[in-house]
């Protein structure tokens, strides 16, 4: 049984402190979905879990099965069971996937993976997430439409099986069936690895396809409410204000404002 | 030593004294040749009208190579030329090739590490010298610590070459400290009608696709040699020989630091 302990965590973005004291714990088997309004922390807590350099814990612990996952670095963190399913993808030019993931798997065993228990095991991802099967000769991510690029996550998830994986919006992007075999392949994965999760999604149809066993709502960097589907429900149906007078917090609301935009330099000699 | 090749060959040499090698692809001969380099070594090649080449060099000197490659080619020939070097010593190369007569068309892929405290110095030149010939350069590099490399990538167009074609691209990836990258792409072109480009990029690797890999499980040096590999890989389609290609993927791999070799480093 793996165990996901988050306690107390403060994490702040270039000296502005987006989570101010969120606990959460996330056990094998579990399905945790993490909603609330945008701006307010659910990628911050995702990325500071996996370690990218970009957000600094400043307080409070992560622990994964009694291990302290700050001390570890990010490729420790992947090797130790933790996986981040990313919104946004990085394209690498030159490498291709089946390398990419080969070296992945390799990494983390003494001996290297057969490449006939490799071609099987990536074949039958493939064909799980309906991808086209040149997916393992094109480059990493380059050139895949948004929804390619989160279904190939789900490839990477199935192939490194985590012991807990965290999905950040990883629905954006797809169309209705291509949602449906997304969580198909989520729900599959977790049954044959035992392993937890933690959803970020906006979209109630995608919970409806999973049925998380838990639900929290992350306002202002702190979870204010937790619950089971009940509350999905709830959310889907009355949005995210209620919770501002029931549990006296303040969403941070996205800059929406217009600013001005600038033209670039002028090119013309002065003088 | 001279080589001569008619209809279709496949051939392997293996350069271990310093020399001068001759070769001489008849007329509508096609095939492949992958020649290792240990010494220095000239090279004068030819190829008649008609025919077609793979020819992949391979860096396996010890010591500082000299490698001076001239070529030849005749009407509609056409050749596909590599050069991968992943030693740890110095390179100086020196390629010119010329294409003669109309419908001649050349292509060169480089490859090269550069290692720690390595000096890869290279000067290639493709000479338009009849209309309706083409000339494409793709350089890549990968650097670490103190690396110094240079390449002057010259595509000469003469009067009267209508319809020629040069381009050339440089890419280079800068990964350590100290490094020297040198890159000079050059276009001299002395007709109207024809086509010509130059592109390069020098640079460190992206901070988000290092993350991202490391993500997966890969430590910062194996994330890198990852990177570095999409530099050097495409070289080796010039390879026609599967179980030898796998045998060298595999070497650059290792080299570049896939399998955690140089962790510490």
């Amino acid at each position: 049984m793996t165990e996901l302990v988050i306690k107390d965590l403060h994490v702040s973005v270039e000296d502005k402190e987006i989570l101010k004291g969120l606990d959460l714990t996330i056990h094998s088997g579990e399905r945790h979905a993490l909603m609330g309004p945008n701006g307010n922390g659910k990628s911050t807590l995702l990325a500071a879990i996996m370690g990218n350099p970009k957000y600094k814990v400043t307080q409070g612990s992560i622990t994964l099965d009694g291990e302290d996952v700050l001390k570890m670095e990010v490729d420790q963190r992947s090797k130790a069971g933790l996986f981040l399913g990313m919104q946004y993808p990085s394209e690498i030019s030159g490498v291709t996937n089946s390398d990419f993931l080969r070296s992945c798997i390799n990494a983390r065993q003494e001996k290297p993976i057969s490449l006939f228990k490799f071609i099987k095991e990536m074949d039958k991802a493939i064909q799980q997430l309906d991808m086209k099967p040149d997916l393992a000769h094109r480059f990493l991510n380059d050139g895949f439409s948004g929804g390619e690029k989160k279904r190939n996550e789900i490839v990477q998830m199935m192939m490194l099986k985590p012991s807990i994986a965290m999905l950040d919006e990883i629905d954006s992007g797809l169309d209705v069936d291509a949602l449906k075999i997304v969580s198909e392949a989520i729900d599959q994965c977790q049954k044959e690895n035992d392993m937890g999760l933690l959803i970020v999604s906006h979209y109630a149809r995608f919970y409806e396809y999973l049925q998380p066993t838990h639900a929290h709502v992350l306002v202002d960097g702190r979870i204010v409410v937790s619950g089971g589907q009940e509350l999905i429900e709830k959310i889907d149906t009355q949005g995210y204000e209620w919770l501002e007078e029931e549990y006296h917090v303040k969403a941070n609301k996205e800059d929406t404002r217009k600013r001005p935009t600038s033209l670039g330099l002028c090119g013309a000699k002065r003088g | 030593m001279e080589k001569q090749y008619i209809d279709v060959f496949q051939d392997e040499l293996l350069i271990d004294a310093p020399s001068q090698l001759s070769i001489h692809i008849h007329k509508q001969a096609r095939g492949s040749l992958f020649i290792v380099v240990q010494e220095d070594v000239q090279i004068s090649i030819v190829m008649d009208e008609q025919s077609s080449s793979h020819i992949l060099f391979y860096n396996k000197n010890q010591d500082k190579l000299k490698l001076d490659i001239h070529s030849n080619l005749k009407k509609d020939a056409e050749c596909k030329m590599g050069f991968l070097d992943m030693e740890t010593d110095s390179v100086s190369m020196d390629l010119k090739t010329v294409l003669d007569e109309p419908g001649a068309h050349f292509e060169l892929m480089t490859g090269q590490l550069g290692q720690e405290n390595t000096i890869k110095h290279n000067n290639i030149e493709i000479l338009h010298k009849a209309g309706y010939t083409q000339g494409l350069m793709q350089n890549f590099a990968v650097l670490f610590d103190k690396a110094d490399y240079q390449m002057v990538a010259n595509g000469n167009i003469k009067k009267g070459c209508s319809q020629a074609q040069s381009h050339q691209v440089t890419r280079v990836l800068t990964l350590g400290k100290d490094h020297k990258a040198k890159v000079i792409p050059l276009l001299l072109i002395d007709e109207n009608d024809v086509k010509a480009s130059h592109a390069q990029t020098i640079g460190q690797p992206d901070e988000d696709q290092l993350y991202y890999l490391k993500s997966r499980g890969l430590s910062h040096r194996q994330a890198l040699g990852l990177l570095s590999i999409g530099y050097l890989l495409p070289v080796l389609d010039l390879m026609d020989n599967e179980s030898k290609k796998e045998e060298l993927r595999q070497e650059m791999e290792n080299k570049v630091g896939l399998y955690g070799n140089r962790e510490n480093s």
